[in-house]
Parts: structure tokens; sequence; C-alpha cells
């Protein structure tokens, strides 16, 4: 009779590593959300962004600890299946051994009941292990597949995890400072969503809703304003403009040309930039330089009030 | 001046704690990806040898992915902190620019 191959005590010790690497999946998933947790206190970091990174760590983590449970159904089934798979081998070897045994015994009493025991016993135990087969293969399917559903990858769609759009840069562009009035820039590439004084967010608030009487394209409701301000035109205006909004020389914030800003429906000013070169500053002011010459740049400057 | 100066070193260094677990991923995964590919070659019924090869294909994909989710976590706290960084170190320029007005 041909025993059963394979190697049960090399399947034990493997499902020994299995069920340790689920044991280290388990503890890394709750590790992953704590260090996030403990990032963003130390950090001071509040705002979308960093709810959006707990979120993200949150769900890698749950997901994380998921992937313990599959693994140790499969080396459960693999431990049974080294089992079943031992007992068929030993049963096997020992009618084999009879056999062998057979030629020098031949004729002795009792030995063909013997014989026919050991024989029963190894179809037996065969049985018993193709059937032991059938079922962990079974078993390790379905875990397998749980295993691979833990992290999906949707056709076209990149990587997602439930509720997080990971794969979308959700939390690095549109972080903001924690402490302040909040100035979101949403939506646009790698934009930062500043927090300024404030006062500042309030003078500029009511510029954005000025109405000066002329449609020169120096407030939000002038025709050419496109969708929100886009500061005083002159360096006259920018005096005009001081007047009722006392500036401190050396207080501003660059914003690219094509800077949009409006009111939100909770009354926060919201400020639209296209990123820098480097992708990063977004400030705010007039259109012409502090000292009231053309910015070549191209740059809009606003001044804020004293703080 | 707009105060942005806030923990940003804290951020740099949670993304290298991020990366201390996204080794740790990969110690999880070549563990387990390694006895289930063990597994299938100690197997000997071909059902069961092909369900382990199974597991260990999705398996790989499984920490594969988070392997990369790890990544973006890091990336995302080192790269806010580059941000935070650089739009404090506009302002500080500009307020040099203008202090001779």
């Amino acid at each position: 009779m041909v025993p059963p191959s394979g190697d049960p005590a090399a399947l034990l010790k493997l499902a020994s590593q299995l069920e340790m690497a689920a044991s280290g999946a388990h503890s890394l998933g709750g590790s992953t959300a704590d260090t996030v947790t403990l990032v963003r206190e130390a950090a001071q970091w509040t705002g979308s962004g960093a709810t959006a990174a707990s979120d993200l760590a949150s769900d890698l983590g749950s997901k994380m600890t998921g992937t313990s449970e599959p693994l140790l159904q499969i080396a459960s089934a693999v431990r049974t299946y080294a089992d079943d798979l031992q007992t068929a081998q030993q049963a096997v070897g020992a009618y084999n051994l009879s056999v062998a045994d057979q030629v020098m015994a031949a004729g002795s009493p009792g030995y063909e009941q013997e014989m026919q025991t050991l024989g029963d016993a190894a179809t037996n135990a065969v049985t018993t292990w193709q059937q032991s087969a059938t079922k962990a293969a079974s078993t390790i399917t379905e875990a397998a597949d749980e295993l691979g559903g833990t992290f999906k990858l949707p056709p076209d769609d990149g990587i997602t995890l439930a509720g997080t759009g990971i794969g979308t840069g959700i939390f690095q562009p549109t972080d903001d400072v924690p402490g302040q009035d909040i100035v979101d820039m949403p939506g646009i590439g790698p934009t930062l969503s500043v927090n300024l004084p404030g006062d500042m967010v309030t003078s500029l608030k009511n510029f954005a809703s000025t109405d000066d009487g002329e449609d020169d394209g120096t407030t939000p409701d002038d025709p050419g304003a496109e969708g929100g301000y886009v500061g005083p035109a002159t360096p006259e205006d920018i005096e005009e403009w001081e007047k009722d909004n006392p500036v401190i020389p050396g207080e501003g914030i660059q914003l690219q040309p094509g800077t949009q800003t409006s009111v939100d429906e909770s009354g926060r000013l919201i400020v639209q930039a296209p990123p820098n070169e480097d992708g990063k500053s977004l400030v705010i002011v007039s259109q012409r330089m502090p000292d009231g010459s053309d910015d070549t740049s191209g740059s809009y400057w606003v001044k804020s009030p004293p703080s | 001046m707009p105060d942005l100066s806030f923990r940003t070193s804290e951020l740099r260094s949670g993304s290298s704690d991020v990366l201390g677990l996204q080794s740790r991923c990969a110690s999880i995964a070549s563990d387990a990806v390694g006895a289930l590919v063990g597994m299938a070659d100690a197997a000997g019924h071909p059902a069961v040898q092909a369900a382990l090869t199974g597991a260990g294909e999705h398996g790989d994909t499984a920490y594969s992915t988070a392997d990369e989710v790890y990544q973006q976590i890091s990336d995302g706290l080192s790269g806010s902190a580059d941000i935070y960084d650089g739009a404090e170190s506009t302002i500080i320029m500009r307020t040099k620019g203008v202090a001779g007005r």
C-alpha cells in the first residue's frame, strides 16, 4: 500500500509559525491606530487632515487585526490535517511492515487475521486522511478568500479602505494648523489650509463682501472678479483699504494669481489658490507689493491687521 | 505673525514610528506567507497544496497592500510637516521682505 505523501512534522511546525504571525498581526493592528493617535496628540494636530489620518490608521489597524483570524483558521485546519496525515502514514507503514513480515512468517497461526486488521486500519486511516484533506482544503480556501478580501483593490480605483479614500492623498494636501481660525483651501491639488489670526480673517471676510460702488474688478461683486476677491487694483485702492484695515508691515502671506475667496455657509472665509511651484505657500494680500510697486511675479498681497 | 509653528517635529517623529509599524508588517508578512508556502510544499495532498498556495498568494497581496498604506500614512505625516514648515518659512521670508517698508 502506498502511504500518503506529505510531511506532518513540518506542517505542525509551520502551523506554529503561522499562529505566531497571526498574533503579531493582531498586535500590530492595535498599535497602528494607537500610534497615530499619539502622534496627533503630541503634535497638537487637529482638523480634517488629522482626522483623515486617524481614520486611515484606524481602518488599517482594524483590517490588520482582521487578518489574524483567517491565519488562525488555516493553522487549525492544517494541524488537523497533519494529524490525520501522520495517522494515515503510520497505519500504512504498519500494514506494509506486516506484509513484509508475512513473507517470513507465512503460515503462522492468526497471522492472516492480524494482516486483515492492519489492512483495515490502514484503509480507514487513508480514507480519513482524504476526507480531512477535502475539509482542510475547503476551510483554507474560505479563510484565504477572507484574507485576500481584507484589502480590496477595486478595478481602476486604486486602493480603498472603507471611508478613507486612501490613494487620493486625502490628508496630506488639506491639513490645517490647530489653534486659530480656519481658512480652508480644498480640492485644488497640493494646497495648505492656513490658519490665520481671527482679526485677519474678519477683515478679509469683510473685504470679500465689500461693494465699493464701482465695477472695477476690485471687489468680489464686480464684473471680472471671477468668483471672488482679486484685491485692490491700484496703490490708491490699497491705501483706501488700509484706512479701514490697519496694517502692520511685514504681516503678509503670498497668494498665487488666480486665488479666489468666498464665504461659506458657516461664515468662514474660503480661500482657494493654485499651488506654488513647490506646492506650499498660500497667503493673502493685495495685488501690489507692500511698497506700492507692481509685483512683477503677479502675486497678490493682503496685509493683516493688528492682532 | 500668524503662528503656524506647531509641533512638526512630532509629525516627523510619528512618520518614523509608522515606518516601524511598516517594518513589523513586513516581518509578519514574511512569516505568514513563508509558512503558507512551506505548508503547501509539505501538504502532500494536491487539494490542500493548491488551497495553501492560494492562501499564500492572498496573504502576499493583503500584506503588500497594508505595506503601501503604512507607507502612505508615513509619507502623509512627513509631508504635512514639510508643508507646515514651508508655509512658516514663506511667512518669515515675506516678513523680511517688507520689513524695510
